[in-house]
């Protein structure tokens, strides 16, 4: 008995270092211990960790909170506003009537003192330009080759119009924004740089430079903007920016860059036609000026959620810490191993 | 190298021939040779635990060697055959004490026409296609397996394998009840018990059996409708005053150890379950004598009665109804052939191996399914929840949040490649501390991975990964957003989410 038991243990003593041996490589790959620190989740570790944590998330926070608010935004909403009295109760027929001047000019003024370049935005809200039917109502390689490519099945109802096709096709293009904005200040008119308003990537590879506006709008309702068919789509950037669908219902485009500071308390004042039709969804149309900062525009949602989570870790460590020196367990203890708890008793 | 006795020189279809070691002709030097011819092998069969061979030796007479199980061989000897039957009976129960296995050899002369009778009677009962073809043979082999001349008694080790104790041990330290289930005598059942430490010493024994002198006496009658009816009464008997043995006493071992005659009675259904009651609370079980049907039987007792897991592991073609019954049927390979291993569903080469599938691949694998399905449904649910988030943003027309190549690859690149790699490689502690601590196996027997709770608990984190995530990105990038931000914000939170929400949730929980 002695006998078999010795030899077996030898074996298993033999079979552990020939394993070890054999299968050392491939324990290695796959079980990974890299020399890191892998903190066992005591109490000591995990107070800390959450301390630090919150203690560098604070300051972040802070920082993206300063970004933003140091960012000044003057957004109006001018869609209503630019309804000249007699039309309120009739938008759409305002809207639709081509003889009635859409001509407003409406006063902004600035908060705080702004520096150059100041962007100028449109901003459409409850315009779903994410709905699935519009998003897919385009031809990408039309807007690369032009009449070239014939195959625009997608861009229904907006491919065909009296039996020719239509460059660009699809309700996208034929939705194109065409509000025009003009700033003044005092007399003085500020200059808004309309070019750089794209990507770059799309004018180079997006859009033909050799590709020109054919057929469009021609149809019985007009959507939106008309196009120069002179230019060439490349250079047509107000199309390109508009081409990019948004994500969200409510967004903003790049109009334009005025290339002047501002100062506080100017009034600048906004000549623009209204003529865009967003009253028949019940959309809302703004202007907006901004500036920006190293973390975009204006929006105080990082800072507030680096605030709030450091605060909350600093708090939780707060409370951790508390309920350790309340009930401290040493690593000795084994009461609370789950196979030492009294309903595992086998 | 054989130096002497009988060897077995040549065999064939027909021909047997054997040679005399000691003895050779003196002139030429040739060693002596004797040959018989085979005429028919009567063979072995479970239930009649014994085997004959009919054969005519060089001088025409015709002889009838038969060798099989004490019990059945004792019974055939004619009365002036038993010359030495005490002495054998003594020797045999001798050898079974040490834990060998033990046959009984016997022979008896046969006349001509006795043998031309029996051999008509045999082809035909072999010849048939009846349903009750085993009958018609069993019936012809025992009108001529009678009236034997006891010739002597053999016994064989029967090895046990290396590191069988061990493993044993390893198991039952790991809180697997294990029972032997085998053909073998009670006395060489149990010294193998002790051998392998099934059984140990202070553990008390309790014996069923129909040896004792009232059922005897009862056989002799030949009543079948009396001794059966005598014999379920005195298993229940035993079995009854086991329980109350083992419910009064307070933490002693109790090992349970009863024979084929008795299961045959205690499996029946009035008796099974108090049979079930005694066998669980005992810690060991042993069941001699059984045969493969018993073996099946007792598997599906267990199996039905309990509602756990039940294992099986066996090396014979007798063993192949227990392995089929059982949940799992583990089959060694080895020297008593493939049978095992055809009709198992794992096989391994030698029993010490089944300690390492059981405590270290078993355990690795239970938590790695469990972890693995776990994450799977969490990464799905995660995606699909960001998706369902969007649908509301873009005016339930069904658009998509993510490209749609991103969609596919979601599940294929993505996600797929680390999930795989922890189920293949995941191992919680090595295989060496797998081996030393063998309790950890509980966890799997338990199922303390897979709970509802845990489970509720992953997808909860999923649906929260999700909106956190969406209303992240959504909010972050507030209006000046493209649906391309949108996958890489995606992508980039839950990869930064994962790691620092779960260890929080983890310390949580």
């Amino acid at each position: 008995m002695e006998e078999g038991r010795s030899t077996a243990s030898a074996i298993e003593a033999d079979s552990v270092s020939l394993s070890q041996r054999r299968s050392n490589f491939i324990y290695q790959f796959t079980q990974q211990s890299l020399p890191a620190c892998k903190p066992v989740l005591s109490p000591v570790w995990v107070v800390s960790v959450f301390f630090v944590v919150g203690v560098i998330f604070i300051p972040v926070g802070i920082g993206c909170l300063h970004a933003s608010r140091s960012v000044v935004e003057i957004a109006y909403r001018y869609d209503v506003e630019c309804i000249p009295a007699p039309f309120r109760g009739n938008k759409l027929a305002y809207i639709a009537n081509d003889f009635i001047p859409k001509n407003c000019t409406k006063h902004l003024k600035v908060p705080r003192s702004m520096k150059a370049p100041i962007y100028v935005y449109y901003q459409l809200d409850n315009y779903y330009q994410n709905h699935r039917r519009y998003v897919k109502s385009r031809s990408d390689r039309q807007l690369l080759h032009g009449l070239e490519y014939p195959d625009i099945g997608l861009c229904t109802p907006e491919d065909v119009i009296n039996g020719l096709p239509v460059v660009p096709c699809g309700l996208v293009a034929w939705s194109m924004f065409n509000d025009t904005f003009s700033f003044f200040r005092g007399v003085h008119e500020l200059n808004v740089n309309r070019k750089n308003i794209a990507w770059k990537s799309d004018r180079d590879h997006k859009f033909g430079k050799h590709v020109f506006p054919f057929n469009f709008q021609n149809g019985s309702l007009i959507g939106g903007a008309r196009l120069d068919p002179n230019i060439p789509l490349s250079d047509q950037e107000d199309l390109i920016v508009w081409m990019r669908t948004s994500a969200l219902p409510s967004f903003r485009k790049l109009y334009g860059r005025i290339e002047e500071d501002l100062d506080a308390d100017d009034t600048i004042s906004v000549k623009l036609l209204n003529n865009y039709n967003t009253y028949s969804f019940s959309g809302s149309k703004k202007i907006v000026l901004s500036t920006s900062s190293w973390l975009g525009g204006h929006n105080n949602f990082l800072g507030i959620a680096y605030l709030s989570i450091g605060s909350s870790f600093i708090f939780v460590a707060f409370l951790f810490l508390m309920l350790h020196i309340q009930n401290p367990r040493s690593y000795v203890d084994t009461s609370n191993i789950s196979w030492n708890w009294k309903h595992i008793s086998d | 190298m054989v130096k002497e006795g009988i060897e077995d020189w040549r065999r064939n279809q027909q021909d047997v021939e054997v040679n005399n070691r000691k003895e050779w002709y003196p002139v030429s030097g040739e060693r002596v040779e004797w040959s018989y011819k085979l005429l028919n092998v009567l063979e072995f069969d479970s239930s009649r635990k014994r085997m004959s061979v009919i054969v005519r030796n060089e001088e025409g007479k015709l002889l009838l060697f038969c060798k099989g199980a004490d019990s059945v061989m004792f019974e055939r000897l004619a009365e002036n055959g038993r010359e030495y039957e005490k002495e054998t009976r003594e020797h045999v129960n001798e050898y079974a004490d040490t834990g060998l296995r033990t046959l009984i050899l016997a022979y008896r002369k046969l006349s001509e026409e006795e043998y031309t009778l029996f051999n008509e009677k045999f082809t035909e009962a072999k010849n048939a296609v009846s349903a009750n073809r085993q009958e018609l043979i069993d019936e012809v082999t025992e009108e001529i397996e009678k009236d034997m001349i006891l010739l002597g008694a053999t016994a064989v080790e029967d090895k046990l394998q290396q590191g069988v104790p061990e493993c044993i041990d390893k198991l039952a330290q790991a809180g697997i009840k294990i029972w032997v289930l085998t053909g073998d005598k009670m006395e060489t059942a149990i010294n193998i018990g002790y051998a392998c430490s099934l059984l140990r010493e202070g553990m008390k024994q309790i014996l069923v059996s129909l040896d004792t002198e009232e059922i005897t006496t009862v056989e002799k009658t030949g009543d079948k409708n009396v001794i059966a009816k005598a014999s379920k009464q005195s298993v229940l008997q035993q079995i009854t005053e086991g329980k109350s043995l083992v419910a009064n006493s307070g933490s002693e071992a109790f090992a349970l150890i009863i024979d084929g005659k008795s299961l045959a009675y205690a499996l029946d259904d009035g008796v099974k379950n108090l049979f079930l009651d005694l066998a669980i609370g005992c810690a060991s079980v042993i069941c001699c004598r059984s045969s493969p049907k018993q073996k099946a039987l007792v598997t599906r007792l267990v199996k039905d009665g309990i509602h756990k897991t039940t294992l099986a592991i066996g090396d014979g073609a007798n063993d192949v109804g227990m392995l089929q019954e059982a949940d799992i049927g583990i089959g060694i390979s080895g020297v008593e052939g493939m049978q095992a291993v055809m009709s198992s569903d794992i096989a391994i080469a030698q029993f010490r191996f089944l300690e390492r599938l059981l405590l270290v691949h078993g355990h690795w694998c239970y938590r790695r399914i469990s972890s693995m399905i776990c994450y799977f449904f969490y990464k799905n649910v995660t995606f699909g929840i960001t998706l369902f988030l969007y649908e509301a943003h873009s005016s339930f027309s069904g658009q998509t949040a993510y490209n749609d190549w991103f969609l596919s690859l979601y599940n294929v690149f993505f996600t797929s490649l680390p999930v795989i790699a922890m189920g293949v490689f995941d191992q919680d502690v090595s295989a060496r501390l797998c081996l030393k601590f063998p309790l950890l196996y509980q966890e799997g027997v338990q199922n303390s991975l897979f709970s509802w709770r845990r489970i509720v608990g992953w997808m909860l984190n999923g649906v929260s990964s999700a909106v956190i995530i969406y209303y992240f990105c959504a909010r972050t990038g507030a209006v000046i957003i493209d649906s391309t931000w949108l996958v890489f914000g995606f992508g980039a939170l839950l990869v930064v989410h994962w790691s620092w929400g779960r260890d929080a949730l983890i310390f949580l929980l």
